[in-house]
């Protein structure tokens, strides 16, 4: 079930169309991507979903309720944080999540309770009463994801959240983030530019680039809709006459095959499955080979192709 | 609209009263410098009778004046805060609405308004042996105008600077200086030029001062007291319409990512 759906929003500044009539759904309880390189509208995305900005076309219904007309119901249910997000510098994290709480409408047991499940949640306990100026880069990005749960939002948006932090404060949030999802049934919208990161934490994704949806679906399907696929590397023992590697085209889920001397790359859809009878064939032919290797397509690798080709293939 | 809500933004301006040491002097510096220079002012151009008429103009000028920029800075501190913070996108993105600001920033202002009133007080009465509650608690009617009208040029200066950028804050500056000069703050109405005067039967500020001018001094306060109050009520309402507005459009141009 659809808990998001975002249908043909469109933001421009002046002539500059910033994100031009963008469509895509996230389902309910999923961590879903949202990819691009800089200027690509992510944020800009996001900004409009989570209230901050209005769109200059199209809409989004979030949870049921459109985030032009039912804007504070829409408020209600979501959470935003940004990376190197800030708050008053000289309050500490108690008072800066007691205001916020208030403002989402929280009673004073049910702002206590909030509060201190958060501050465990985040480990900043032993950091609670100190000034916000006095932190760490890592500690106050927690604040400001605790600040962003504040209203155990349905959805939740997070633009970059680990950007500029350690490898350990990352880790954390990333722990953060899947556990959210679990056990409040969160769902949660993301950016990032760490592609790793994404890979890890979501099983959907949407590529924006100069404004546009390049593609959405499984990081699988995006590499696919890249025509990016995983790629088999081996040496041949010697060089072979090319007749006797054209059974590999003929296996299913086949896409190219390039042979450099005795070097032989094939580009396939599932590469698992194509590798049995690649190997069953090698030897029924009587091909030798040195040794053979799968190179997995990272996302990153799909995004840079995007980037350097500036693809537009919705 | 929850009590809830309207609640942090009082406990937001509360807090920073607390931590922020430049927040004291609008409640404890500027109005007693205010109290006695206007004090010492009019010791020195008055004689026996007329010295106290001048003191009750210039006292009960500094008073009105005080707590009109306290009802003010309140309103526009509710944002500038944020906007200093780098903090706005956390307010915009709250369901806490328009009515919840104004009435959370709206209770601090008359807070601190209040707090700068008794402090005057003490000092005026024990200085000047000027007491400003003489005119009794009819005197509540101006205190109202100056609260209203000080909450909606504080929305207004919000609306410029949601629009325009936090640059435009130097903006109260003027508006205030205007109004002070146009609302007979110090001196009677009378003394103003007529088209001058004309502009400033508009302000709710000359009646609200007037109003409490003649409770002090033995006249009718009631009919300005009252006009005080109908035109500040008016104005705030204006101004929450304008700030609205202009809360919108900087959603809509992106102003409000540059805040």
């Amino acid at each position: 079930m659809s808990i998001v759906q975002v249908l043909k929003l469109k933001k421009s500044f002046g002539d500059f169309k910033a994100v031009n009539e963008i469509s895509f759904e996230v389902e309910k309880g999923e961590i879903f991507g949202v990819l691009g390189p800089n200027g690509a509208g992510k944020s800009t995305t996001l900004n409009m979903l989570a209230t901050l900005i209005e769109p200059t076309g199209g809409t989004a219904i979030i949870n049921g309720f459109d985030i032009k007309k039912d804007t504070k119901k829409v408020q209600e249910i979501i959470g935003l944080c940004t990376s190197s997000t800030k708050f008053f510098w000289d309050f500490n994290a108690i008072e800066i999540l007691n205001y916020y709480a208030m403002l989402y409408d929280l009673d004073s047991g049910a702002r206590k309770r909030r509060i201190a499940s958060l501050i465990e949640r985040f480990e900043i306990t032993e950091f609670q009463n100190k000034k916000f100026a006095e932190l760490s880069t890592g500690m106050k990005q927690k604040i400001a994801l605790a600040k962003s749960l504040i209203n155990k939002p349905k959805v939740w948006f997070l633009d970059e959240p680990t950007n500029g932090l350690d490898l350990e404060v990352s880790k954390t949030v990333r722990k953060v983030i899947r556990d959210t999802v679990k056990e409040e049934n969160t769902t949660v919208l993301l950016t990032s530019h760490h592609l790793s990161e994404v890979e890890e934490l979501s099983k959907r994704i949407a590529l924006i680039n100069k404004g546009e949806l390049v593609v959405v679906g499984s990081i699988k399907q995006v590499k696919e809709g890249l025509n990016f696929f995983d790629t088999i590397h081996f040496t041949l023992a010697k060089q072979s006459d090319a007749t006797q590697l054209e059974f590999i085209k003929k296996i299913d889920g086949f896409e190219y095959m390039r042979v450099d001397e005795t070097r032989v790359l094939v580009r396939a859809r599932s590469p698992q499955k194509l590798i049995g009878k690649l190997i069953n064939g090698l030897e029924n032919k009587n091909v030798k080979i040195y040794d053979l290797e799968i190179k997995r397509a990272s996302l990153e690798d799909a995004f840079l192709k995007l980037i350097k080709g500036g693809s537009s293939s919705k | 609209m929850t009590l809830t809500q309207a609640k942090g933004h009082f406990y937001k301006q509360y807090l920073k009263l607390f931590k922020a040491a430049g927040e004291w002097e609008f409640i404890l510096v500027y109005p007693l410098v205010h109290l006695f220079s206007m004090g010492f002012l009019s010791a020195f151009v008055g004689g026996e009778d007329s010295a106290r008429v001048a003191l009750t103009y210039m006292f009960v000028g500094a008073f009105s004046w005080n707590f009109y920029v306290l009802a003010q800075k309140g309103i526009t501190y509710g944002i500038l805060h944020e906007i200093w913070s780098d903090s706005v996108k956390h307010l915009a993105t709250a369901p806490a609405g328009i009515i919840d600001f104004i009435i959370g920033n709206g209770a601090y202002s008359l807070l601190s308004g209040l707090m700068a009133w008794l402090l005057m007080y003490l000092c005026a009465k024990i200085f000047f042996a000027f007491d400003i509650f003489a005119g009794g608690p009819v005197i509540v009617l101006g205190l109202i105008g100056l609260w209203l009208y000080g909450m909606a040029e504080g929305l207004i200066v919000n609306a410029i600077m949601l629009l325009k950028g936090p640059e435009y804050m130097s903006i109260t500056w003027i508006i205030t200086g205007i109004v002070m000069v146009t609302s007979a703050v110090y001196y009677p109405l009378s003394i103003l030029p007529e088209p001058i005067r004309t502009a400033a039967s508009i302000l709710p500020t000359t009646h609200a001062i007037e109003s409490i001018r003649q409770a002090i001094l033995g006249g009718n306060p009631i009919a300005p007291g009252i006009n005080a109050v109908v035109l500040g009520v008016a104005y705030l309402l204006v101004a929450s319409f304008v700030f609205s507005k202009s809360l919108t459009r900087s959603k809509q141009n992106g102003t409000i990512l540059r805040l």
